[in-house]
This record gives structure tokens, C-alpha cells and sequence, in this order.
């Protein structure tokens, strides 16, 4: 791996604390669930683990402010906190809550939403979800169509929302929902916040092609949600969902994430083999390898350059999306070449094989061929790339 | 992040560069130049020297201005916006970087002088034709009489022989063992023995091929010799190539902006071009190549001044084939999106494509870097 420039003494400094804190404290159980690249955590292994993050300062929630319980820390400390739970196989963090919601109710949350619902996410006690995909609204996310009709002192919603990830863990969904119409589609849009145990929720496992239940449709029958569930004023949604998503900007090209598979990867890659050749000795499979290890490097450098250098406020909305478009090529890239490099043993399905999932199989890579099935969602979803690539060219090169 | 003075020398160098290019050297005033005898303006070329820029790539300890390659790079960027050909690549950056390593103290600092002033121009003749770019292998021969040593050899791409007084010429000693001593010389162009043959480069540029035939040279021509030799030079082709880096990523983000301006305002099927998503979606590749090109060159500049040596090998390698890749493919591209236009003289999107293709093959071109970087990579332990 090509070394990265260092930041600050001090802030080099801090990385060490983190590191040093998640070498020790993280169970070793949860730590290899990860470095097999599962993203379907248990909940109970998700809420431990936020649990003991909590305890240190409230390093759960790494983008909150002090006064909310957070650790209150600068983007730096954010984006090398985000890094060292990657390269030492933690958890992603319960982004839903932790990373979108609670930061959008900073915002846009009445005082009593605040202290309602931020204590619960803190602790680690109520786990969200996301509800903006609809059958009929995919990429074109505003024509939406789930109902908020008013009825009462309670809202009635009827519809259903698709590709709800972690549904099936979670107490309760935030998402937008149609409260009425205009003369553009992204009016009459609300953001709502809905207890998944109400009368009227029904949630379907949508199993995905690799075997695993990550995502669901969730119905909403006649449920019944009070009004003080509206988050901003109703018809404001579009604007605060667009800010929501726009917090997610350390997140989505996964960087770090990527550079822990290449770890991985590269172990498989140097491994003595009979005979001498190592796969790395492989002239075409060095070639594959060399040209990810580049790309990424490359990118690396533009996520610091476009999130932490001086410009960073005006390249946010771009930067998040180049970076997601070739983060998510390039993360594609590595599973593909992890799975590939196994050989016959990319062609066994590990987890219908053994009893259970091994981390130490021989290849010390989890089941591979699963992960690089798997990881083909990461170009569709969060906005498709071709959607970001829309984006680009409206928002920096102003083509339309 | 950034230091600040460093951050304010670089807009001052940006902004004084692209005042004189755009003064200077405006896309019609380039077509003419390029087809004089030399190639470059001489008056450009002396007003460049007293702007200071011959002193950019120079250590401070030679009457230079410290050789920052933030600050190089960022006049490089510039010479490759305005397709900017002139012999300060092989001369400015190239030979100076040889040449401060010399322990001959009086030649040494007496042709630095030269080039800082602009008045001397030194033209690097390190590489030959059948050995492509691998400096290992060259076959050039400096053999040692009691009174004196005679070079023979053909070198290529001279870079501005046409005009240079000396060549730095790299030789070997006749011995038959593959790791025989390298030493290089200080030749005058007008040196008994010296011929060259001048070309024009598909860029506008010059470059020459040098043939050696006894040529007698004596001790005090002698710039380097011994096991040092050789390091010194792929050195400076290190330093050069952070610099070409930054010519090719000036000429991506040139490219760039003028394909994104013709879509805009060229109609077809009743609407403007932009609006077609399919063309969208390549701007944007493009957009993101340039902007993943600018962060390469900005770690290139980095390696140079503070990573160690196998560091800065790998990260120069990983920066040029990268960089001359996207560049092409780039210019390719602005060209297609460009239509039957793309391909006229009068525009200069075409030349953009021609100048960022030649200056990818300097100084190793994109596969002889990936070779490089796949090597050290599987030689490295993991």
C-alpha cells in the first residue's frame, strides 16, 4: 500500500488513541464478522458494539457536537476515526440514526424531537431505518407517491417503500412521504418519522441474488402517525432530505473500507504457494491488482483534497459524488480480483457448506465470491451512479 | 493543510504565468512560433528568465530559488494550459538537476549560472533508441586513454538540441560487466566528433538525435562518474516527470474546458449538444479523470520533496501512467465530442492531443511506468 501523507502531530497522535482503543475493546467475534466483509450485522453485535463507543465519550456518534453527547470532534478527527474503524475491522456505524437522522433534527428538529429521539439513538436503544426508494420511484426519487393524508390530530399513510435496508432490525423508519401536490413533483413532499410497531405496518424480506436478507418492503396500511412525527413543517421534505443525504459525505465512497480489502487482498496475493509462483508473481493478476492499488491511492488523495482542503465547503456536493462513482467502481474491482484470486475455492459457497462462516478458512477471506456478488448493489444504490453522474453534470458543469 | 506562504507563492507563480501566456502565447501567436527555425520565441524565452523561472527548479544553494516542485509544478500546469513548447524542461529542469550534483565546483556553478540567466541552454542526451527508456542498458562508450576519453554512441531525443552550446551526454566505460561504470560529460555541441540531427516533435517541439563519433573529451568534462552516476539521473527523471505530470494536467483541464464550452453552445436536433445525457456522461468522466489527475500531481510534488526514495519511485511511476493514460484518453475524447471540428488545424483541440501524446513518451511513457510499478510492487514485500 502506498503510504498517505501524515496529518498534524496531534492529530497523528489521536489516530494512535483510536486505534489502541478499538484493538482493545473491540470483541473479537464482531471483529471477524467484518473482516469476512459482512455488512448484515445481528443487531445485538451492532448495539454492542455502539454501546462500547458510547461508553468512551460518545465516539458512536463521531459527527455530533458535544452538547448532544458527542465527542464534538473536527472533520479531521471524524475522517481518521472513520478510517481506523475500517483498517481495524469495526463496524460501520449505525448510519441511519447516527450519521443521518440525529444530524438532520440538529437542523430541522422541533426541541421536544430533539429530546424525544436523540437520547434513544445515543444509547444505542432505538435502531432506524430509511424509507425513500418506492416501487414506482427509483431513480427518479420525487415522483414518489406513499400518502400522507391528514385525519385528525394523527396523519394516515398508505403505500409502501422498497430497498428498505436493515427494516427487519429496525424500531422505527424516517423517510419522505407525499403529503400533497404542486406544480413541481419535489413539492408537497414531507419528511416523517414512523414507529414501525404501529397497527398497519407490514414488513416483506426481499432476499438479494447472493442469499442474504439485507433489504425489505415495508406497507403501510392505514397507519396512523401523530403529527409531532413531521419533521421541519409538512412539504418541506425534499429540502430536508436532500440536506440528510448531503451529511453522508465521509461515507460514501468507502475509501478506508476498500483499502482493508486490499489488506486482505494482499495477503492472498504475497501468500507462499507451491512451486514459488505467488499470485502476485502472475504478470496479468499483478497488473489487476497495481492498476486498483493506483486508482485508489489516486482517490484517496482527491477525498482529502476535496473534503478536508481549503475548498472544502464548495466541493462538497460534487466531491460526494465523484467520490462515490469511483469509490464504488473501485471497491467493485477489489471483491471481483479477492474472489477471482481464490480459485476453485471461489467457486464453494462457503456459508450452505460449513456450519458456519469460517474466518479462518484457508483464504482467510471470508467467502469472497459472496462479497463480490454481494457488493454489486454499492453502484445502484445511495443514488445509482449514472444518477451522479446526472448530478455532476447539472450541479459543477452546469449541462442540463 | 497547506502551508499558507507556500499557498500564496503558488497563485503568484499561477497568476504571473497565465498573464504572460495568454499575453504571449495566444493559440494563433503559438502556430506561428512553433514554425520558426527554433521553435520557441528567443524573446519569450529571455522574458521568462527574468521573471525568475529558470531559478524554480535550481537549488537555493546554487543562486537557484530552491527547486520546490509545488512551485515548478505549478508553472509546468501552466505551460501545459497554454501548449507551451520551449526547451525548459530539458534545460531548466533536466539538466540543472544533473548538473547541481556534480562535485566540480567551478564547472558546475558556472553552467547554472548560464541556465538560470537563460543565456545557455544544456541539452540532456541520456537516452538511445534501442534501449528504449531503460538507462541500464545504454551502449554508449567512454573509454579511458592516458591523456584523454573518447565517446561513441548514438543518443536520442535530445530535447531543444537545436538550440543547446552543450550536451549532457551519459556513457559507460567500455568494460564488458552489465553493472560497468557510468559517467557523464559535459559535450559541446561544436565538440570534434559531435553530429545531431534535429527534429520536430508532433508537438511543435524540437528534439535531436546525437551521433558520437570519437569524440575526445578531457577530464575537466567529466560532470559525474562512478556507482553515483546513474542514481543522479533517474533522479532528475523523477523530478521531470512531477513536472511533465503537471504539463499534462494543464493540458487535461485546458481540454476540458473548452470541450465543455463547444457543447454548450453547439446545436443539433434543435437542442444544444449538452443536453444530450450520453455526451453528459462522458463530461463527467471526464471532469473526474481531471480532477483525480490534479490530486496525482499534487502527491507527485509531495513525493519529490519529502517521500524516501522507493516511496517517490513508486508514486512518480504510479502518477505518470496514470496521468499520460487519462490525459490521452482525455484529448481523445474532447476530439470525438468535438466532431468533424475536432479534427481542424485551426482548432486547438487537436494539438492538445498532439502535445499531451509526445509528452507522455518523455522520460518514460505510461507502460514503461506501469512496468516499473508492478516490478517494485512485486519485489516489495507486502
Amino acid at each position: 500500500m502506498l503510504s498517505t501523507p501524515q496529518f498534524s502531530p496531534e492529530l497523528e497522535e489521536f489516530r494512535l488513541t483510536v486505534r489502541q482503543f478499538i484493538q482493545q475493546n473491540l470483541p473479537d467475534d464482531i471483529r471477524q464478522m467484518v473482516a469476512c466483509e459482512r455488512m448484515d450485522l445481528p443487531r445485538e453485535a451492532q448495539v454492542r458494539w455502539h454501546q462500547i463507543l458510547r461508553g468512551q465519550g460518545g465516539w458512536c456518534c463521531p459527527s455530533w457536537p458535544e452538547h448532544y453527547g458527542g465527542p464534538g470532534w473536527s472533520d479531521e478527527q471524524q475522517y481518521i476515526f472513520e478510517q481506523e474503524l475500517s483498517l481495524n475491522d469495526a463496524p460501520r456505524l449505525m448510519i441511519y440514526g447516527v450519521g443521518m437522522l440525529g444530524p438532520t433534527l440538529f437542523k430541522y428538529g422541533t426541541k421536544e424531537q430533539k429530546k424525544r429521539i436523540l437520547p434513544d439513538i445515543l444509547e444505542g436503544n432505538i435502531f432506524w431505518c430509511q424509507g425513500f426508494s418506492e416501487p414506482d420511484s427509483g431513480s427518479d426519487l420525487a415522483s414518489l407517491q406513499c400518502r400522507m393524508t391528514e385525519d385528525g390530530d394523527k396523519y394516515l399513510i398508505n403505500g409502501s417503500k422498497i430497498w428498505t435496508s436493515d427494516a427487519h432490525l429496525a424500531d422505527w423508519i424516517f423517510g419522505l412521504f407525499r403529503s400533497g401536490g404542486g406544480e413541481r413533483k419535489q413539492q408537497g413532499i414531507s419528511f416523517l418519522m414512523i414507529d414501525l410497531s404501529s397497527p398497519g405496518v407490514t414488513i416483506r424480506p426481499l432476499k438479494i441474488f447472493e442469499d442474504t436478507h439485507e433489504v425489505n418492503q415495508v406497507f403501510f396500511d392505514q397507519v396512523r402517525v401523530p403529527k409531532e412525527n413531521v419533521v421541519g413543517v409538512a412539504g418541506q421534505g425534499w429540502e430536508i432530505g436532500k440536506y440528510l443525504l448531503s451529511l453522508e459525505r465521509f461515507g460514501t465512497a468507502e475509501v478506508s473500507r476498500t483499502k482493508a480489502s486490499m489488506k486482505r487482498l494482499t495477503r492472498l496475493a504475497y501468500a507462499p504457494v507451491a512451486g514459488g509462483m505467488r499470485l502476485i508473481d502472475n504478470v496479468d493478476f499483478a497488473e489487476r491488482y497495481c492498476k486498483i492499488e493506483r486508482s485508489l491511492h489516486a482517490l484517496e488523495m482527491t477525498e482529502r483534497r476535496l473534503l478536508l482542503g481549503d475548498q472544502r465547503a464548495e466541493s462538497v456536493d460534487t466531491g460526494a459524488s465523484l467520490l462515490k462513482i469511483r469509490g464504488t467502481e473501485i471497491q467493485s474491482d477489489v471483491f471481483r480480483l479477492t474472489a477471482e484470486a481464490s480459485a476453485h475455492f471461489a467457486a464453494i459457497d462457503i456459508a450452505r457448506s460449513f456450519t458456519e462462516l469460517q474466518a479462518d478458512n484457508p483464504y482467510q477471506v471470508g467467502d469472497a465470491t459472496r462479497n463480490y456478488f454481494n457488493y454489486r448493489k454499492t453502484p445502484i444504490y445511495s443514488g445509482s451512479n449514472e444518477i451522479q453522474r446526472n448530478i455532476i453534470a447539472k450541479a459543477e458543469l452546469g449541462l442540463s | 493543510m497547506t502551508d499558507t506562504s507556500l499557498y500564496e507563492q503558488q497563485s503568484l507563480i499561477e497568476d504571473s504565468a497565465r498573464r504572460f501566456l495568454d499575453h504571449h502565447y495566444s493559440f494563433e501567436a503559438r502556430r506561428k512560433i512553433i514554425h520558426e527555425e527554433v521553435g520557441y520565441s528567443t524573446q519569450q524565452w529571455k522574458e521568462m528568465a527574468e521573471l525568475g523561472w529558470m531559478l524554480l527548479p535550481m537549488s537555493a544553494d546554487y543562486g537557484g530559488l530552491g527547486g520546490d516542485m509545488a512551485l515548478v509544478s505549478t508553472l509546468t500546469k501552466e505551460f501545459g494550459r497554454s501548449l507551451f513548447v520551449n526547451p525548459f524542461l530539458g534545460s531548466a529542469v533536466v539538466s540543472t538537476k544533473i548538473i547541481e550534483e556534480s562535485d566540480r565546483e567551478s564547472l558546475r556553478s558556472e553552467i547554472l549560472d548560464g541556465i538560470g540567466a537563460g543565456g545557455v541552454i544544456v541539452s540532456p542526451a541520456l537516452y538511445e533508441s534501442q534501449v528504449r527508456y531503460d538507462l541500464d542498458n545504454i551502449a554508449t562508450t567512454a573509454s579511458e586513454n592516458d591523456d584523454s576519453i573518447v565517446l561513441n554512441g548514438t543518443k536520442t531525443a535530445a530535447l531543444y538540441g537545436n538550440v543547446a552550446s552543450e550536451l549532457l551526454v551519459l556513457a559507460r566505460s567500455e568494460a564488458e560487466h552489465k553493472n560497468a561504470d557510468f559517467s557523464l560529460y559535459l559535450v559541446p555541441v561544436d565538440q570534434q566528433g559531435v553530429a545531431m540531427i534535429h527534429h520536430r516533435t508532433h508537438d511543435g517541439g524540437r528534439m535531436s538525435d546525437v551521433l558520437l563519433n570519437d569524440v575526445k573529451v578531457n577530464r575537466n568534462q567529466i560532470l559525474l562518474r562512478g556507482q553515483k552516476t546513474l542514481p543522479i539521473v533517474k533522479r532528475a527523471i523523477r523530478y521531470a516527470n512531477a513536472s511533465i505530470c503537471a504539463e499534462l494536467v494543464g493540458a487535461m483541464e485546458a481540454t476540458f474546458e473548452m470541450t465543455l464550452e463547444y457543447l454548450k453552445s453547439r446545436q443539433q436536433f434543435g437542442k444544444q449538444l449538452s443536453s444530450f445525457q450520453a455526451l453528459q456522461h462522458r463530461m463527467v468522466d471526464m471532469f473526474m479523470r481531471c480532477q483525480l489527475a490534479e490530486s496525482m500531481r499534487r502527491e507527485a510534488a509531495r513525493a519529490i520533496e519529502s517521500a524516501n526514495e522507493t516511496e517517490q519511485d513508486m508514486i512518480i511511476s504510479a502518477a505518470k501512467c496514470e496521468i499520460a493514460r487519462s490525459a490521452l484518453l482525455n484529448a481523445e475524447e474532447a476530439v470525438q465530442l468535438h466532431g468533424a471540428m475536432g479534427m481542424m488545424d485551426e482548432m486547438p483541440v487537436g494539438h492538445y492531443l498532439k502535445r499531451v501524446f509526445t509528452l507522455g513518451l518523455l522520460f518514460g511513457d505510461a507502460d514503461y511506468h506501469q512496468n516499473c510499478y508492478r516490478n517494485m510492487r512485486v519485489q516489495a514485500s507486502e
